[in-house]
Formats: C-alpha cells, sequence, structure tokens
C-alpha cells in the first residue's frame, strides 16, 4: 500500500485517492519512450510493430522516429482502441494513479491481478516500466480523453479549495448523504458510474442545489454540473472500478436445433444464390447505367429488386456480392457506361453450388464494402449508392471476422442476440465497440448468406470461422493465401454435408401447378428452370407452367414432344391440361420468326435469280428470303463493293429506308471486372527489415551527432539526428545555407521536427527560429 | 415427424400431401388456422394469412397450439421466422377488446397500453371512439362498432367482440325433419357458427347453404332477416323455408322491388336496400324495422359495398354469411372478416362430393379456332371490345349444338353473358331464353317445366348465376362470362352439381375462342375451379366436331 499514490486517512484496504491528475512529467526523472525502445531487441519491436501496424507503415526510418509516432496522439488512440476490456480499464486507472506506481498498486486500485495488462500495455509501448514502477507513456492521458474510468477532473483542475470540506473518503461522503433528499442521492448515483457531468436547466433543482451546497457536485459552468474526482472515488466506496471483467461475457441465448440451423442456413444460402443468377440475368437483358459518380441508380435497384422478387437491400446485396465475385463489371459501349454481367459470370452458374456458395463467403470475409449503408447519405447530405465508392470501409472485414467468431463463442446451437454479440465484441475492444447499426448489418449478411440459421452459426459457418482463427487474434485474409485452396475445399464439404438429399421428383398437377416435394436436383432443377415459373421456394418448391413459360422452354430448342419426354422422366403422370398447354403453345411456336443478316438486298425477281447464281457473289452467303428479298453475311460496305464489281448499281439504305454514304462500324468490348484489391499486411520479414532499417538510421544519426566527421550527411539523416537531438534536450551545431550563398553556424536546441519545418532555439541569441531542412547543411555535435 | 404430410414454406405455403396416411389427421388439424388456396389432386396448398390466425384466435387456438401442428406434421424444419411471426401475428389479437362497460356503454378496452395509444393516434379511428374512461379503456359510439373493428383489422390490432348480441325478438322456429335431416356437415357448420357468434360458413354450391340457413335459425328461435341476391333466389329461400321449417307462408315477408313486407322473417334483396333515392337510402329502416336476433347474409362474396356499410351498424346482431367461395374479385375479404365474421366453416368441395352430397363434375374447356375473316375483325377490334367479339364468336353455335347432341336427353342450361348472343342462340336452337327482362312469372313457368323435365334445354344470362334451384340440370354449357370472375366460374358449375338422382356425373363445358382474350379469361375464370380439384380437360373443337359427324 506504500506506493499508492497518497494515503489518505482511510481504514488499510480501501486506497483513497487524494491527489489523482495529470502530473507533469519530467523530461529528468522519468525515462523517455526512445531510450525504452532503444533497449528493447528485435523481437519485441517487431511484435509491436505487428500489434500497432500503424507504427510500421511507412517504416520509420529510426527508433527515435518510432517512438515519437508511438508517442503521437492518434497512434495512441488507435492502440488504446484495440484493448480489451480490462486492459483498457488498468490503462486508464494508470493515467490516474500516480506515475511510477508498482503492479500491486494498480492491482488494489482496480480490485484485480493487473500484473497480466502491465505486461500487455508495456508490449504495446503504452506504458514504460523501470524495475517495477510503471508510468504512462506522455500523450496517453490525453488519448485517454478528459474523464478516465468515467471520472470527472480533480479539484484542483476544476479551481475548488480543496479546504472547502469536500467529502473526499467513502466515510464522509456517506455522513453527508445520509442527510440528502432522495432526489440528491439519485442524482450522485447517476453521476457515479456514468459520466462524471450532467446539464441542469438555468433554475437549478433543488436536489441538484442541495448537492452543489454540501460540496458533493461543482457548477462548471451555467449548465453544467460536474461530481470532481475526488469525490466521484469516494462515492464508489474509494474503489476505482467495480472489478474487471476478466472473460468476455457470454450472454443466455436461446438455442435451435441442429436440423433447423442446417436446414434453414441451407434455404437462405440458396435463396442469396439464386437472387444473384436473377440479378445477372436480368442485368444481362437491361444493363443499368453506371452513374456519374459510380454506382448504381436507385430506380433501377428498385426495378431489380422486383423483378427478383426481393426487397431493395436485398437487391443491393445481390449486386454488390456479384460484383465482388467480378460477375459484374462495366460495359462500355456508345451510350455511356453500364453494369453488365461478366465473362466470369458464365463460369460461375457451371459451378456446383457448394463451390459458388465457398467462393461467396470467403469473398465476403475480406470484403471492405458495407452495403447495408447503400441509400443512406454522408454528412453532405450526398446519397451513398450502390456499387459507388462511398461504401468501401477499412474496418468491414475486421468487423465481420469478429462478429463471427463472437458468434461462434457461443456453444453449437446457439442463437445470441444482437446485443449479447455487440456486447461480447465490446468486452475485445472496450474504447471502441461498433456500432449496433453495424453489427446488426453483419449478422443480417451472415443470416443471408446462410453462415448463420435461425440466428444460430451453421456447420459450414463454423468451417469458415475456424480458417479465420479466434476471436482476439484474428487471422487476415492475407495470411491465408496459401491456405485458400484448403479452406475452400473444406467450406464447400461443410457446405453439401448440410444440404438435403436432392428429390428428382416432380409431381404435376391438374391446375398446371408442380411441386417438388424437397431440394430439386440437378436434372429436375435444370427441367424447372428451364420450362416453369416458379411460385414458392423453400423446403419444397411449387412451380406453375403458364404458356410463357412453356414457351421459353421451345425457344431454348427442342419440341413438344421432347419437353414433355423431359416431363414424364421426373414424373409419374402428366395431366391433360398440362399435355394440352404444351402443345398448343407449340402450335404457335415460331410463327414469327427472326434471323440474322449483316446486309440485305433489295431487288426485283428476275435479278434476285441473277444474283444468286453469279459466281463472284458465292462468298458474301446471298440468301434469298422472300422473292425480292435477299440476305447477306456480309457487311454493307462490302456487299455493296462487290455487287458494284458484279455489274449491279446498288445504294446503300440507312435503318430508315434513305441512301447513305459508308456504314459505320460498331465494336463492344466487355470491361473486365476489376479484382478486389487483396488486403495485404506486412509480413514478418518486413516488419525484420523495418527494424533494421530503424536501428541503421538511429545508429547513423547517434553518430552524426557524436562525431563532427566532414561527411556531407544525407537530408533524412540530418532531420533524424534533429529529432533524436530535440527528444533528448541536446543542443547541436547547425550549419545553414545562409540567404547570400554562404553557409552560417548556430548552436541551438532543436523543439521540433514536424511537416516540413524545424523548429529551433538559438541558445546564443536565445531566439526562435524556423528553418526549411533544404537549407540545412550539416548538423554536428558542439 | 422426418415423414409428415405436410411442407412448410417461408413464404407462409404450406403444402400437403393427400395421399399421406396422416393426411387427413394433418388436414383436421390445420384447418382452422390455415386458409385452403388450393385443393388439386395430389398436394393441396394451405396459406398462413393473418386474417386465417385471427380467425383461429377467435375459436380459441393459441399460438403453440399453431407452432405444435405445423412441426409435428412438418417432414422438414419448419423455419424459425415463420413460427417467430406466427406467435407475433396471433398475439396481436384481442389485446383490444370491444366490451360493455356497467356505466359508459360500449367501450374499447386495452390490455396492452401502448397498443391502445397507436391505434388511438392514428387518423383512421378519428370519430369512432369517445372520451377516455380510464388509461386502458375509452368509449365508442355504439353505431361506429362495425366500422372500429373494420379499422382495427386495417391497423393490425383486430379487436375480440366482447359485447356480446341483443337476444332479438323471440319466435320460435323450427326444423320439420320428417322426411330428411341436416347432413353431418351442415350439422357441424350450425354449430361452429353458433358457438362462434358471428361468421361465415363457406360450402360448395349445390351443398345446401339454405339448411344451413335454415338450422341457424332453427337454433337462433329469433326474428330473422334474410338478405339475399334478387327476387327469385327470394321465393326459393321462402319455399325452402315453407317446406324445411315450421315456418309458415304467413310468417315469412318478402321486401323487395315489388313487394314490401315486414315479417317475423324477413327476406329483402340487397338491391332493395342499396336503392338509393336523393342520396338517401329509403329503405334502410329495415334494418331496424323489428329487434332482429339473426341476420343471414345469402352469397356473402357478392355483397355490395354500401351493405358493407350498413352492417357496420349492425353489429350489436348476429350474423351468418353463407357463401361457396370467399374469392371476392374487388379483394374485400377483410371486411368480411371484420363486419360479418371470421369464417366458422369450411369443406373442400371434392370431400363432400366424394361424400355424395354433390354431384362429380367433369369440366371441359372447348377451344375454338376463329374463322379467319374473325380473325381479322378481332386483330382490327378496340381492346374493349376484343372480349365481346371473341366471346360471341359465332361459331359457337356449331359446338353448343355438337354437345347438345352429345347429350340427347339430359336436363341442360345454356349460360352467357350477353343478351344477342343468347337470343340468337335460342332462335337457332328453338330454345326458350330467361335474361333480366323475363317477368317473374314467365321466369317461375319456364323453371317449373325445367324442373319436371317438360323442357330440357335452357338458355339464361347471368341472372340465374344465383340461387336458383333447378335439380336436375345435369349439363351446363358457358358459351360467355363476366370476364375473368372466379366466382361466376363457380356458381355456374354449382349450377349442375345437386345430387342426380341416379348419381350420375353432372358436366360443365366451357367454349372458349382460342388465341384470345377469351383464352386469358377463362383460364383466370378456371383458376378457382382447379384449385378445388376440378381439372379441366381440353379438346378442341375440331375434334369434337370430327367425332361428332
Amino acid at each position: 500500500m506504500g506506493d499508492l499514490i497518497v494515503l489518505g486517512a482511510d481504514p488499510p484496504g480501501t486506497p483513497s485517492v487524494r491527489r489523482l491528475g495529470r502530473m507533469s512529467i519530467g523530461v529528468s526523472t522519468a525515462p523517455d519512450l526512445a531510450e525504452v525502445l532503444r533497449s528493447w531487441d528485435d523481437a519485441r519491436i517487431t511484435s509491436l510493430l505487428r500489434h500497432r501496424p500503424d507504427l510500421a507503415a511507412p517504416p520509420p526510418t529510426s527508433i527515435t522516429a518510432l517512438a515519437s509516432r508511438a508517442g503521437a496522439r492518434g497512434s495512441l488512440a488507435r492502440a488504446l482502441a484495440t484493448l480489451d476490456s480490462p486492459t483498457s480499464v488498468v490503462a486508464e486507472a494508470l493515467v490516474l494513479l500516480q506515475p511510477g506506481c508498482t503492479s500491486e498498486a494498480v492491482s488494489s486500485a482496480v480490485g484485480a491481478d493487473a500484473a497480466p495488462h502491465l505486461t500487455i500495455l508495456t508490449e504495446l509501448a503504452l506504458v514504460m516500466s523501470d524495475g517495477g514502477a510503471f508510468r504512462p507513456v506522455p500523450g496517453l492521458a490525453e488519448a485517454v480523453g478528459s474523464h478516465p474510468l468515467g471520472l470527472g477532473p480533480p479539484l484542483g483542475e476544476l479551481g475548488a479549495r480543496p479546504d472547502a470540506g469536500w467529502p473526499t473518503t467513502a466515510h464522509a461522503l456517506t455522513e453527508t448523504m445520509a442527510r440528502a433528499p432522495d432526489g440528491a442521492r439519485r442524482m450522485l448515483e447517476a453521476l457515479t458510474w456514468g459520466p462524471p457531468v450532467g446539464t441542469v436547466a438555468h433554475d437549478i433543482p433543488a436536489a441538484a442545489r442541495w448537492l452543489l451546497d454540501h460540496h458533493v457536485l461543482m457548477r462548471r459552468s451555467g449548465t453544467e454540473l460536474v461530481l470532481p474526482r475526488e469525490v466521484g472515488i469516494a462515492a464508489r466506496g474509494g474503489r476505482l472500478v467495480r472489478g474487471l471483467q476478466a472473460a468476455p461475457p457470454l450472454a443466455e441465448a436461446p438455442t435451435r436445433g441442429e436440423e433447423t440451423v442446417a436446414a434453414e442456413s441451407v434455404r437462405a444460402a440458396e435463396t442469396l444464390l439464386g437472387q444473384i443468377d436473377q440479378a445477372l440475368t436480368a442485368w444481362g437483358q437491361e444493363p443499368p447505367r453506371v452513374l456519374r459518380a459510380g454506382g448504381v441508380g436507385v430506380r433501377e435497384l428498385r426495378q431489380l429488386a422486383s423483378r427478383i422478387g426481393a426487397t431493395s437491400e436485398r437487391a443491393v446485396l445481390a449486386v454488390e456480392l456479384a460484383t465482388m465475385l467480378g460477375l459484374v463489371g462495366r460495359l462500355h459501349d456508345d451510350d455511356g457506361t453500364a453494369w453488365a454481367p461478366t465473362v466470369a459470370a458464365e463460369e460461375w452458374a457451371g459451378e456446383g453450388i457448394g463451390e459458388r456458395w465457398a467462393d461467396l463467403v470467403l469473398g465476403w470475409i475480406g470484403w471492405r464494402r458495407t452495403p447495408w449503408l447503400a441509400g443512406t447519405r454522408d454528412d453532405r447530405g450526398t446519397l451513398r449508392s450502390a456499387l459507388g465508392p462511398a461504401l468501401e470501409r477499412h474496418w468491414a472485414p475486421v468487423l465481420r471476422r469478429r462478429v463471427l467468431a463472437a458468434v461462434a463463442a457461443w456453444p453449437p446451437g446457439s442463437a445470441p442476440e444482437v446485443s449479447a454479440v455487440r456486447e461480447r465484441l465490446s468486452w475485445f475492444s472496450a474504447r471502441s465497440v461498433p456500432p449496433e447499426a453495424a453489427v446488426t448489418a453483419v449478422l443480417a449478411e451472415a443470416a443471408g448468406l446462410g453462415l448463420t440459421g435461425a440466428g444460430a452459426l451453421s456447420e459450414a459457418g463454423r468451417a469458415l470461422v475456424a480458417a479465420y482463427g479466434n476471436e482476439a487474434e484474428l487471422a487476415s485474409p492475407a495470411e491465408l493465401v496459401g491456405e485458400h485452396s484448403r479452406v475452400r475445399a473444406a467450406l464447400v464439404e461443410a457446405f453439401t454435408a448440410q444440404l438435403p438429399p436432392a428429390v428428382e421428383e416432380l409431381i404435376l398437377q391438374g391446375d398446371l401447378t408442380g411441386i417438388v416435394p424437397g431440394r430439386p436436383g440437378g436434372v429436375l432443377a435444370g427441367l424447372l428452370a428451364d420450362t416453369a415459373e416458379v411460385e414458392s421456394q423453400g423446403a419444397a418448391v411449387t412451380v406453375r407452367f403458364t404458356a410463357g413459360s412453356v414457351r421459353r422452354a421451345l425457344e431454348r430448342g427442342g419440341t413438344a414432344e421432347e419437353l414433355l419426354a423431359r416431363l414424364r422422366a421426373v414424373s409419374p403422370r402428366v395431366p391433360q391440361p398440362l399435355e394440352y398447354l404444351v402443345h398448343d403453345t407449340a402450335r404457335t411456336h415460331g410463327q414469327v420468326r427472326v434471323g440474322t443478316a449483316r446486309s440485305y438486298v433489295r431487288v426485283d425477281e428476275a435479278t434476285a435469280a441473277r444474283l444468286l447464281g453469279a459466281p463472284m457473289l458465292a462468298g458474301l452467303g446471298l440468301r434469298a428470303i422472300a422473292p425480292t428479298v435477299l440476305i447477306a453475311r456480309a457487311e454493307p460496305g462490302e456487299l455493296v463493293a462487290a455487287l458494284r464489281d458484279a455489274g449491279a448499281n446498288p445504294v446503300l439504305e440507312a435503318t430508315d429506308g434513305t441512301v447513305v454514304a459508308v456504314p459505320v462500324p460498331r465494336a463492344r468490348a466487355p470491361h473486365p471486372a476489376v479484382d478486389p484489391e487483396p488486403e495485404t499486411g506486412p509480413d514478418e520479414a518486413d516488419l525484420r527489415e523495418s527494424v533494421r532499417h530503424m536501428r541503421a538510421g538511429e545508429e547513423r544519426a547517434q553518430r552524426l551527432l557524436a562525431d563532427r566527421g566532414t561527411d556531407v550527411p544525407e537530408p533524412p539523416q540530418v532531420l533524424e539526428a534533429l529529432r533524436v537531438a530535440a527528444r533528448s534536450g541536446t543542443e547541436v551545431e547547425l550549419v545553414m545555407a545562409g540567404p547570400r550563398g554562404g553557409s552560417e553556424s548556430r548552436v541551438v536546441l532543436p523543439l521540433t521536427v514536424d511537416g516540413g519545418w524545424v523548429r529551433v532555439r538559438d541558445v546564443r541569441r536565445d531566439a526562435e527560429i524556423t528553418v526549411a531542412p533544404h537549407r540545412i547543411v550539416a548538423v554536428r555535435p558542439v | 415427424m422426418p415423414d409428415g404430410p405436410l411442407i412448410v414454406q417461408s413464404d407462409k405455403s404450406l403444402l400437403l400431401e393427400v395421399d399421406h396416411e396422416q393426411a387427413g389427421a394433418c388436414r383436421r388439424a390445420i384447418a382452422p388456422f390455415a386458409e385452403l388456396e388450393r385443393a388439386p389432386e395430389h398436394i393441396h396448398t394451405y396459406r398462413l394469412t393473418p386474417l386465417g390466425l385471427w380467425n383461429a384466435r377467435a375459436a380459441g387456438h393459441d399460438a403453440e397450439q399453431v407452432v405444435d401442428t405445423l412441426i409435428q406434421y412438418s417432414r422438414y424444419p419448419v423455419p424459425h421466422a415463420l413460427l417467430v411471426d406466427i406467435a407475433e401475428t396471433m398475439s396481436r389479437y384481442g389485446r383490444l377488446q370491444l366490451m360493455e362497460h356497467p356505466t359508459h356503454g360500449l367501450v374499447l378496452h386495452a390490455l396492452d397500453v401502448p397498443v391502445l395509444t397507436e391505434v388511438l393516434r392514428s387518423k383512421r379511428t378519428a370519430g369512432l371512439v369517445g372520451a377516455k374512461v380510464d388509461e386502458t379503456t375509452v368509449v365508442v359510439h355504439p353505431s361506429e362498432r362495425g366500422h372500429l373493428k373494420q379499422v382495427l383489422v386495417k391497423l393490425g390490432w383486430p379487436a375480440e367482440d366482447l359485447a356480446g348480441y341483443v337476444d332479438g325478438e323471440k319466435h320460435a322456429i323450427s326444423l320439420n325433419t320428417d322426411d330428411w335431416s341436416l347432413r353431418p356437415y351442415q350439422e357441424e357448420a350450425v354449430e361452429t357458427f353458433w358457438h362462434g357468434g358471428s361468421g361465415v360458413v363457406v360450402l360448395p354450391c349445390g351443398a345446401g347453404k339454405t339448411l344451413v340457413g335454415a338450422g341457424a335459425m332453427a337454433q337462433s328461435g329469433t326474428t330473422t332477416l334474410i338478405l339475399v341476391t334478387n327476387t327469385v333466389s327470394a321465393r326459393q329461400w321462402r319455399d325452402e323455408l315453407v317446406r324445411r321449417t315450421s315456418l309458415t307462408a304467413e310468417e315469412i315477408g318478402e321486401y323487395s322491388g315489388s313487394r314490401k313486407e315486414i315479417r317475423p322473417v324477413t327476406i329483402a334483396t340487397y338491391q332493395v336496400l342499396t336503392t338509393r333515392r336523393k342520396g338517401a337510402y329509403p329503405h334502410l329502416d329495415l334494418l331496424d324495422a323489428r329487434d332482429w336476433g339473426l341476420i343471414v347474409y345469402d352469397e356473402v362474396h357478392l355483397l355490395p359495398a354500401p351493405i358493407f356499410r350498413m352492417t357496420a351498424d349492425l353489429q350489436a346482431r348476429r350474423r351468418l354469411g353463407l357463401t361457396a367461395t370467399l374469392v371476392r374479385e374487388d379483394g374485400r375479404e377483410d371486411e368480411v372478416f371484420s363486419l360479418i365474421g371470421p369464417k366458422r366453416y369450411d369443406a373442400p368441395w371434392k370431400d363432400i362430393e366424394s361424400q355424395g352430397y354433390i354431384a362429380p363434375a367433369d369440366c371441359t374447356e372447348v377451344r375454338l379456332d376463329l374463322p379467319h375473316s374473325d380473325r381479322m375483325a378481332y386483330a382490327m377490334a378496340e381492346p374493349e371490345d376484343r372480349y365481346r367479339l371473341a366471346a360471341t364468336a359465332s361459331a359457337k353455335t356449331a359446338v353448343v349444338r355438337e354437345l347438345l347432341k352429345k347429350h340427347a336427353g339430359e336436363q341442360t342450361l345454356i349460360i352467357g353473358q350477353y343478351i344477342d348472343q343468347l337470343t340468337e342462340l335460342s332462335e337457332a336452337l328453338d330454345a326458350p331464353v330467361i335474361t333480366g327482362s323475363t317477368t317473374v312469372p314467365e321466369r317461375q313457368r319456364l323453371f317449373e317445366a325445367f324442373r319436371t323435365g317438360e323442357l330440357t334445354t335452357l338458355v339464361v344470362s347471368k341472372v340465374a348465376n344465383f340461387s336458383i334451384d333447378l335439380p336436375e340440370a345435369a349439363v351446363a354449357i358457358q358459351i360467355s362470362g363476366s370476364f375473368g370472375s372466379r366466382q361466376e366460374e363457380a356458381q355456374r358449375l354449382g349450377r349442375v352439381m345437386r345430387p342426380k338422382a341416379d348419381g350420375r356425373t353432372a358436366h360443365f363445358y366451357a367454349i372458349v375462342t382460342r388465341d384470345t382474350v377469351d383464352q386469358d379469361f377463362a383460364a383466370h375464370r378456371q383458376r378457382f375451379l382447379a384449385e378445388q380439384g376440378y381439372a379441366y380437360t381440353i379438346v378442341d373443337a375440331v375434334d369434337l366436331l370430327g367425332s361428332g359427324a
């Protein structure tokens, strides 16, 4: 207890904190972070770079540069955001405690063993340890924010007179509150564990007035009341926190039967795959324009949604996923650019359902897009459109992996609520809890993909989680590149194992409907896709045969008898009305005929006969389709030339029948879909290389400061040396190019090296000057 | 469980395999909450709708029962979201109750305050409710009881009507069951209706809906108002009641265009009630003319919209709706639910047929090619004239002749939509024609002649669609209809479905012109019957004429 900040008169065991607050850390007494890092071995630095990736890119030029980057507010905040709940509490507690306290002191302040968390914080360079005394790195307090652990500012900082009778011990506060009215007690309760600041109207309510009068609250501004830190700790009974939540929470969750989960997840996956196919078909027929800002219009999406029988949200997901897999790309034509299926879409259609599903989820887990944001507006009120650039989020893949891994923490068959999943996620990153909307959306995507069924993770979903590590340390897809084919195979296997046995039987009925009492097998599914309209899809499939659907089947080739033979092969009995429908449709089928010709010739009958018989025109592919109309395979220009050579006197007709000069050739080329950029992080070798590079830089800088050599150093080394000197408060001699071409030398204390400017204090003249780096010729030790 | 007869789809349709050994039990179990959508030969489709689930709640079934039933009979795992949805939907029923308050009269009482708040905040309930009695209770204007119920269904919070019924003026009625008795399904229908309070009984044409009405009247033993579609139907109701019940002709009044009698049992036509003079309904007083204990709506699917509004004022009286199909071409099924009452009894046509209470029927569609000249005329016609042109193709006469020859000696009805066509046909076939302009005595004379067999062929317009009792019609030939009306097709088939003395199969023919809107409408018209298991055989007119020659 002896080393716990300053002890009050409280009974032993209840640590009370009398003088808490941000301490100014003297450069002379506290070790410098750069110094600490310099003492680390390569493995520790590599591990630091791995855990705080923002420090590694771009590679810092020296250890000093690394230290200054690691101490920057933004980087600290990022590092804090990755801490789990207990570690984060320890970090905040450390900000509150006197610098240089021991592990025991921290443990006693948080009411649990803090040692492992302190180790983590030290390894992350958030806390420096010096022979068992821990202190936060400078800047951590600022990064933690104004209310560490939900406590208000200390009395001293608030400008209160400490001797005004503030109840800063649990005992004193209990005594004060014993006389308090109910309202006041409730108000204090609310402020104790929550944010310590309350807002009141201008006429202060009686309860608040009472608390102010009894020195429990303090009025910070006209309407803002604050619970001073010391009183807050007293209200918490002398503790800083209720305790550390050692393990991530696992709330009660309802369970679902194994069969239900499997059936529902497969059903969802089949539905989504079906919708993607439908969307590809729809856009193949009518490619929507690419908006000027990228993306696809709201109206086009709505049309698509109604065509595939889904909500707009689902339509967005379907086309976004299709684009992710490179099945949809940009098609450039004369009218501009449109979204259309790519060549890859055809190969995709030929893949098995398991393979297609595996590709889909493997793409999804590392996907940087957030389709659920489509249709929302950004801060400037601009609509974010589907397939547009505004849906990219770098955190999306991390969130997907974390959400899925969190659900996997529950025993198989559990269907945790969104709030329970979020609660668990927030344990892992206490200071940056993913927004509920995003977690909900990711869970909805997982349900749509069939990773979950009835809210519980499916076996195939588990296979995906297994490939992507546990909740705390998540593998990124890049690290699994080599594993990709193995993971894919595992996913295919897990998915197909869930599929119910296929049925190859179709029950046809007199009302022109047909029912497959289960999941249709390949042959049957193909037949139904060709010949019928799906009315209801689920555990079974209901279809209806209409004149339109039968016509469609006939258009794919084949006769009525062949079609009926295909139906008879899967159905015990084909009812008379259906047979009649097929024959009747076949009868009217082909009354209007359409064909292809590149060009045509209109002539009188005699000339037609002459042209058809002319050997020199044989290569044009001329054919008579009516007595006075010939068609040709040749282009109009070629045909005109050939006919002219043959002695006819042709003119060229435009589409509207007028005579024109030259045919305009048109060509189209599908734009290959751009592969989604693989997410890459630095690998181990990169990190080692970068540490080596830092050490070398550090060494050069130190040498420069130590040695009055005559080498002209490289500018980065000069800056590095100045940075090191600024850190350690070392005076140096700075040689600068003078305004008239000569050089001048000054003894300076470097202050900051930042943003392309070097700020130094000229020691002899006692003036601050700012120097542009290009003017610096050399830096030498004094 | 894996071999159950039922497949539950996530789109709320239920597929029942009829040949399965548990099919019967399953059908009985799901009938209370699922609507039969179609009943073709192998697999019947039922559908879960909010109305259906509320009907079930009204009949005392709870969500747990529904869920258990589905799980028990399902072949595959039941979609979880569906189960959640069922529970959610069913829990909406009855959170609001209409009841009689000792001091405030009719009130709407909420078991759930937020629901009441939501409902009262809706614009639709404005003016229907009065002052709040307390937090959970609000006064309802008695005249708005029906209207409010209607609005509440639309808002998704159907109210349970616990306010009860007025007893009505007592009038003893009993059934004369000396030489006949109610069939089991009729008895069951009366029973379930009576226990449910108010509601609709759905039975196929020819299955004796009138007797269900009579049964309900005997059960009620009060003065009764019967609303029917037309005068002929009114007279048939009267005759049937005189024959089957203790009522005498003097006790039964007719309130129609020609007569305005108000007696303990009064039969009124929809038409007379909806007659407007100077913006008012002069005959509305009939509804309050006596203290009716029961109101019977015949052919409830045809109930005109004004009657709906009037019915809204009759919520304190017991109501029975009778119909062959709840399909309303105007999609107002939910108003039937809220104003007349939930569906209380339903039986698939084929079931009743298999019990021998309605004649088996053989449906045939005869497709006819338009001659070339007519095809040109058709192609050139304005869209609104096309159906008429196609439906009245003169080539149909030859087919009718052929069919008459085939069924020589059998009682045959020829039914059509267009008077010109019917008149022409009647001249060509030398058969009398009945249209809207035929006088009532003349109609009755012709019907009687047809009934006795003196006449074998009768040409009728759509006036004969409803409630005419032609016991021995064995063949019906439909030459044109009201566009794609499914219920009309069902009614017309009903004309031939009364059981024949010798158990013969009835025949129903629809003559349709190929490749025209006539064919499209016919396809739509046949859907209801096809879904009830009546598969149409399609033949070409050429084959028919060829075989006859």
